[in-house]
């Protein structure tokens, strides 16, 4: 019905469409207002506004190194955890349940946990090393260590999404290649990296673009453990421009910074988009 | 004649019960006058909030009026009161607001003008209410916006020095009543497990900070908004706070109110300069366990005195509320001399003179906590708001963390603040 009337099935999708543009389009226009449109019309002031705000640079580079240790140590993590598990004969239902559950907490409420865990005189993880031996780091309240620790605790709650569609992955490789490969006397390594790899690649480089654009916007955890302290070094762009927005009341600075990180976004992705479109050899 | 006193005493007893409300009315006000409206409540948690949530059905009670309450923990609650009167969703007609804002929400709109309704002879019991019962500092947080009257004072607290009696008399140590003798009893005490001191290290810093640069003589900026920061003076006082921070529980940069508060109550810490407010809850045999132990002294003097930060914290009708008169009706009890007195029954101690003087009061807090707060809210300062308040105090706190943490010194820490400051401001 839906091949012989076209029409028909436009009219279907109408109603999330309208949703869709409402709910991206209104708010993608006012935002891209906010940040051209000053007093006497189009205008780049609040973006230099933005470039002079107290301790840009740091933000900048702490939004790059968050990013992208964030998402390499997650690519890795859930790599790892995906690869592993294809040796697992028995229970692997259970170690792929049990690896996913991260992923169902609320950020929150996990944030919240790791900050009681991690409080260097009250909490758990302090008190653990010190039996050990170990004097334990400042974490979240030092300088050094809290861009590292709020990494961590992002990385805890966002491998789960790489694992999961990477183990996905790994079930769906076709067995027959597989065995193919073995019977020609291909070892493992020369199973991974040879066959393995090369068949998982859009499935790798969907799971990286998905997990850089959620690294790009975390916002939950920085905000919950450290609210950008101590000093600037665990603040990121997202967290200066809810600043911006709501405690200093400048929306335009906020909305300066919001193109900036969707030009960021577009421009970053775009090449693995190209990527996946591409045929596989 | 027997038939008469018979009618007579069968009619006392029968206007009995209404007297008491007559006496309300006698005053000619009508409580009543929007019974059967709805309002909603927005509150912070607090030990004001604590003291009057229970008291609340008789607010209902008398007007007629529904209370519909929401609380949320001091932090949450200041963000997503923000959150929600920037993206227009706000719902409460009446809610706690910090005076700082005052500036920013007027302009905004966010806040009602209430000298309308406080002049209303029909809407507020004049008489009753005493605006003059109030004290002067209290009086001016209400104009505190510069454009209009938009809000009225519910609690009275400063900056003040609360120390574990117990610890101090084990160590040897005597009340200090000076910075340095502070940080000589801090270091004394800290030892092992127990700490010297408990010290905001987290978002709000600037709060306590401020009560260190008066009382070493500096400021924050002038009333024509120069900064001035960097004075030698308000140096002098961030290496002091800085000294102090030494003596504290590691992780003192994620250190806010909750966090020193339970600092105290735990028994981690032994001595305390921040707000009077927690005296209550330290005394209170559910949530503390150092009940009995605690001492009070006011707040210690600087160079230039001793000038804690005071802090008031205030109640407005909202600019988009639905009940103004009904809200209006709910802020004109909860700050009234009646209901004030009765909270500080409780232990919150609120900006009207009659709250101190309430019979029993000396019950609830012993005189060595009284004389204490009053002598330090005599002296005390509040921070002056403006509009550009929270993104001057954002490099602040990121400076003052810096230089806790070492990463600074306290000069360059200031200067960095101050050239900061310059650029926001110009």
């Amino acid at each position: 019905m839906l091949l012989r009337n076209p029409k028909f099935a436009y009219a279907l999708t109408l109603p999330v469409t309208i949703i869709l543009l409402a709910l991206l389009i209104y708010p993608l226009f006012v935002t891209l207002k906010s940040a051209f449109w000053g007093d006497n019309g189009l205008t780049l002031s609040h973006f230099a506004d933005m470039v002079a705000i107290d301790g840009f640079w740091t933000v900048c580079r702490n939004t790059i190194v968050f990013t992208a240790g964030s998402t390499l140590a997650s690519m890795f993590l859930g790599f790892l955890f995906a690869y592993s598990l294809e040796f697992v004969t028995l229970g692997r239902r259970f170690f792929a349940s049990i690896l996913i559950i991260p992923l169902a907490m609320m950020p929150v409420i996990s944030s919240l946990t790791f900050n009681m865990m991690m409080n260097p005189a009250l909490g758990v993880v302090n008190a653990l090393l010190k039996e050990v031996g170990i004097r334990g780091p400042l974490w979240a309240t030092g300088t050094p260590t809290a861009l590292l620790t709020v990494m961590m605790v992002d990385v805890w709650q966002w491998t789960p999404f790489c694992f999961a569609i990477l183990h996905a992955g790994f079930r769906s490789l076709p067995s027959d290649v597989m065995e193919a490969a073995r019977i020609d006397g291909a070892n493992t390594r020369q199973e991974l990296f040879k066959i393995s790899l090369p068949l998982l690649r859009n499935v790798l480089l969907v799971t990286l673009v998905f997990r850089f654009m959620e690294a790009f916007k975390t916002f939950d955890v920085i905000y919950v453990m450290t609210q950008g302290g101590p000093g600037r070094a665990s603040e990121t762009m997202v967290i200066r421009a809810y600043k911006e927005a709501f405690q200093f009341f400048k929306p335009e600075t906020a909305a300066a910074i919001g193109v900036v990180l969707l030009v960021v976004t577009l421009i970053s992705t775009r090449p693995i988009g190209r990527a996946l479109l591409k045929a596989t050899t | 004649m027997k038939r008469r006193q018979f009618l007579m005493a069968s009619g006392a007893v029968l206007a009995a019960p209404f007297l008491p409300r007559r006496a309300y009315a006698q005053s000619g006000f009508n409580w009543k006058q929007q019974s059967g409206k709805t309002i909603s409540v927005g509150m912070s948690r607090h030990p004001w909030q604590e003291a009057i949530e229970p008291i609340i059905p008789e607010f209902q009670e008398l007007t007629g009026i529904t209370v519909k309450l929401s609380k949320l923990p001091e932090q949450q609650y200041l963000t997503k009161t923000v959150a929600d009167l920037t993206s227009g969703t706000f719902s409460q007609d009446v809610f706690m607001t910090q005076y700082y804002d005052s500036p920013s929400y007027q302009q905004k709109g966010w806040t009602k003008d209430i000298s309308p309704l406080l002049g209303n002879e029909k809407l507020t019991d004049k008489a009753q209410y005493d605006w003059e019962d109030f004290f002067p500092a209290a009086r001016d947080v209400a104009k505190i916006g510069g454009k209009y009257t938009d809000r009225i004072a519910i609690t009275a607290e400063a900056q003040t020095l609360i120390y574990r009696t117990d610890v101090l008399k084990e160590k040897g140590v005597q009340v200090p009543k000076t910075f340095e003798e502070l940080a000589a009893a801090a270091e004394k005490i800290t030892d092992g497990g127990l700490y010297g001191m408990t010290m905001r290290g987290g978002a709000a810093n600037w709060w306590p900070f401020y009560g260190f640069v008066k009382s070493f003589g500096g400021e924050y900026v002038s009333r024509e908004l120069k900064p001035l920061i960097n004075s030698t003076e308000s140096k002098a006082a961030l290496q002091s706070y800085v000294k102090l921070a030494s003596f504290c529980p590691p992780g003192i940069t994620n250190s806010d109110w909750d966090e020193i508060n339970t600092a105290m109550l735990s028994g981690q810490a032994a001595m305390f300069l921040d707000s009077s407010v927690i005296y209550g809850r330290l005394q209170d045999k559910e949530r503390s366990t150092v009940v009995g132990k605690v001492g009070v002294a006011p707040m210690v003097a600087g160079p230039a005195g001793p000038h804690g930060q005071a802090h008031f914290w205030t109640i407005s009708l909202a600019g988009t509320a639905a009940e103004p008169e009904a809200g209006w009706l709910f802020m004109q009890w909860a700050t009234s001399k009646a209901t004030q007195g009765k909270i500080a029954l409780k232990g919150v101690l609120g900006p009207r003179s009659s709250a101190w003087e309430v019979d029993g009061l000396t019950a609830v807090f012993p005189k060595e906590f009284l004389t204490a707060v009053q002598a330090s809210l005599k002296t005390a300062v509040i921070s002056p708001a403006n509009l550009k308040f929270f993104e001057l105090m954002d490099p602040l706190r990121a400076q003052v963390q810096d230089a806790i943490l070492g990463n600074t010194s306290p000069n360059d820490a200031l200067d960095k603040v101050q050239a900061a400051w310059a650029k926001i401001l110009a």
